[in-house]
């Protein structure tokens, strides 16, 4: 477990980055800050410091329950409207089903879109990226959200949950991708949250 | 444009090759030893490793394009099946060219699109993947100060600029920048043809490491290996160009200063420093008021003969034979006393001799590397032209087995090369002669100067 805390901060300094080049090389000019810790009130400290700033992100902040994450980041557009990346760490010989499960529960109960699965120097294991190429639904989630009782399945709005599953090199202090899942690389992720927040 | 292409397109600018119907398209990879199979195998499969799986996956995504590899005669890898759509963004951006990129490829358009911090450092790394050398023999002075060098063979002036302008704005400042050039390849001697060795563009590895990255493990590993052998954690920085401490020495004109070869925008002048070449190009980083001194007297740092020029007796003849100036001389055979010489050189390391005036004359430094020259060529201590060892132990030794009583110095009517021989070793060495040579000196307009070629006229002034 200590292993990947001490990865933590790199990490989530790498991802900001790469966003924040992407999304300017997009020409969109976003607030895009990281954390490394729970997020409900890792929000509220981005917000109280002045890093990001949005009535929406407040009013997530507010409702969102208490959350141990390892890694999340949050991409805001001039609107205000946010996307959030949550990333959970593994420091493992390979990963595989449970600890996607785990994001995939992250993911669920926060309502975010995104997430990665990052496992420090390790590996994924083969029957773990069997299931990624051959079950596409396991990486792209559709969930339908009943508001109300008496909404007929039909109706309910379809919430979206983008997964993917990737290796952090800390030799070379960079993420290196394993052709697999719905997120394949940074670039593509940050094509789809642009895509959200237009 | 996005980072992962960023990294990609320095890559491929770095080691592409694309066929002339800019249907295929190869990598090479020039490791060399560092990365040879037989010699370096733990090495070796690294890199099959950073091929297969980190790169091939960026590959895949961005371009549909699979790669496979081959390590003889050198590593390449090899673009598998349609490459359109890579092809289609190199147009883009103004490198779809026929022919090694590094050699043919101008980034002018691809630097708008590498509009922040980040896009600019993963092109480099693309770059410091394909032609960042980190062979532990790159450092300055010693193993303290160990260097990523990126190297580009050809004349490319303009892709080594824009790399090392790229270099400069992603917060990392360059250690120095070879040129392709004469001036800088051959400062010593103007006969020596062999000089297109290539742009070697020095970054202290220290600096980079902290701003640039690899994708290649093996590249990252290497790095750090060859950082461990800076003693006691010692973290070096180059200092930003514009402050640079400049120091100049004498260099020949070289006869190949004019060759077509070389770019227009450098052809035809003599550069008397690295930093003198930046400043041409028009590199604002360029240290130009530390050159303008230098400048201001480059009289007192040109020489239109060799600086120094070993050779076999025939060659030196050769040369003599080819050119009015020094054939027309009558030579006198000189007696000296070696242990005077050195004693002068030991008061005063530029010191000058047999010169006509003040600042005029033979650098007594030049001379005693030519006595040394010839004595290690009797000896059979050369490797090559180069005396094994240090040059006064080389003399002492001669003295001491008597071999120095060989050695000829011979000295012309006015101030030309003169002559040591032994043997079928023989040397020239040019004077220092200031006065004449500010004769020979054009301004070309902005910090450019051109040194036209001595004549028998300009001696007699």
């Amino acid at each position: 477990m200590a292993n990947e805390i001490a990865h933590y901060s790199r990490i989530m300094g790498y991802l900001v980055e790469q966003f924040e080049s992407n999304f300017s090389a997009m020409g969109k000019h976003y607030q895009v800050a990281g954390a490394t810790s729970e997020l409900k009130s890792g929000l509220k400290k981005l917000i109280r410091g002045g890093v990001i700033n949005s009535p929406q992100i407040s009013e997530f902040a507010d409702g969102v329950p208490p959350l141990n994450l390892d890694i999340f980041v949050v991409v805001i557009n001039d609107d205000g409207m946010y996307e959030i990346l949550i990333c959970e760490i593994k420091d493992k010989n390979v990963v595989g089903l449970t600890e996607l499960s785990q994001l995939i529960g992250y993911l669920l109960i926060s309502n975010s879109k995104f997430g990665l699965l990052i496992n420090v120097d390790g590996e994924v294991s083969k029957g773990f990226l069997d299931i990624l190429h051959n079950e596409a639904y396991i990486t792209h989630i559709k969930r339908l959200i009943e508001l109300d009782d008496r909404v007929l399945p039909e109706d309910a709005t379809i919430q979206n949950h983008y997964l993917g599953v990737m290796k952090w090199n800390s030799k070379t202090n960079r993420m290196d991708y394993t052709g697999a899942g719905k997120v394949l690389t940074l670039p593509q992720l940050c094509r789809m949250i642009a895509s959200q927040l237009g | 444009m996005n980072s992962d292409k960023a990294y990609l397109l320095g890559l491929i600018i770095g080691g592409g090759t694309l066929n002339r119907d800019l249907s295929r398209l190869t990598i090479n990879l020039p490791f060399r030893k560092w990365g040879e199979v037989l010699s370096n195998p733990t090495r070796a499969g690294q890199i099959a490793t950073d091929i297969l799986n980190r790169l091939r996956p960026v590959f895949e995504y961005e371009y549909g394009i699979s790669l496979t590899y081959s390590t003889t005669p050198e590593w390449r890898i090899i673009c598998a099946g349609d490459i359109s759509r890579l092809v289609d963004d190199l147009c883009k951006y103004g490198v779809a060219k026929a022919g090694e990129l590094r050699k043919v490829a101008d980034i002018t358009d691809i630097i708008p699109y590498l509009n922040h911090d980040n896009l600019k450092r993963q092109f480099i790394a693309g770059l410091a993947d394909s032609v960042g050398s980190l062979a532990p023999s790159h450092r300055r002075f010693d193993d303290n100060h160990q260097i990523i060098s990126f190297e580009f063979s050809g004349n490319n002036y303009k892709l080594v600029y824009q790399l090392c302008r790229l270099i400069n704005e992603s917060g990392c400042s360059p250690d120095q920048v070879l040129w392709n050039h004469p001036n800088q390849h051959s400062t010593d001697n103007p006969y020596y043809r062999s000089w297109k060795k290539g742009f070697k563009l020095r970054v202290l590895l220290d600096e980079y490491t902290a701003q640039g990255s690899f994708l290649f493990q093996a590249k990252a590993e290497a790095a750090e290996q060859n950082r461990g052998l800076q003693q006691g954690g010692l973290v070096n920085t180059a200092g930003i160009c514009e402050s640079r401490r400049i120091n100049v020495t004498s260099s020949t004109v070289h006869k190949a200063e004019d060759d077509v070869w070389l770019p227009e925008s450098v052809r035809g002048c003599h550069f008397i420093h690295h930093k003198h070449i930046c400043a041409v190009l028009g590199c604002p980083h360029a240290p130009v008021e530390q050159l303008k001194p230098y400048l201001d007297g480059i009289e007192h740092y040109i020489n239109p003969f060799p600086i120094i020029c070993r050779e076999t007796k025939a060659k030196i003849r050769e040369i003599i034979d080819s050119d009015p100036v020094m054939k027309n001389r009558t030579y006198r055979e000189l007696s000296f006393a070696i242990h005077e010489l050195i004693s002068m050189y030991q008061d005063d390391a530029n010191a000058l001799i047999w010169g006509e005036d003040v600042g005029t004359g033979y650098p007594i430094n030049e001379v005693l590397q030519a006595i040394a020259y010839v004595s290690a060529g009797i000896q059979g201590n050369l490797f090559g032209t180069r005396v094994r060892g240090n040059f006064i132990d080389v003399i002492n030794q001669a003295v001491d087995a008597g071999t120095i009583e060989q050695i000829k110095i011979h000295i012309p009517d006015k101030l030309t090369p003169m002559i040591v021989e032994a043997d079928n070793y023989s040397a020239m060495v040019g004077p220092k002669n200031p006065d004449v040579y500010i004769g020979l000196i054009s301004k070309e307009g902005g910090l450019k100067y051109k040194v036209r070629v001595i004549r028998e006229e300009d001696l007699d002034g």
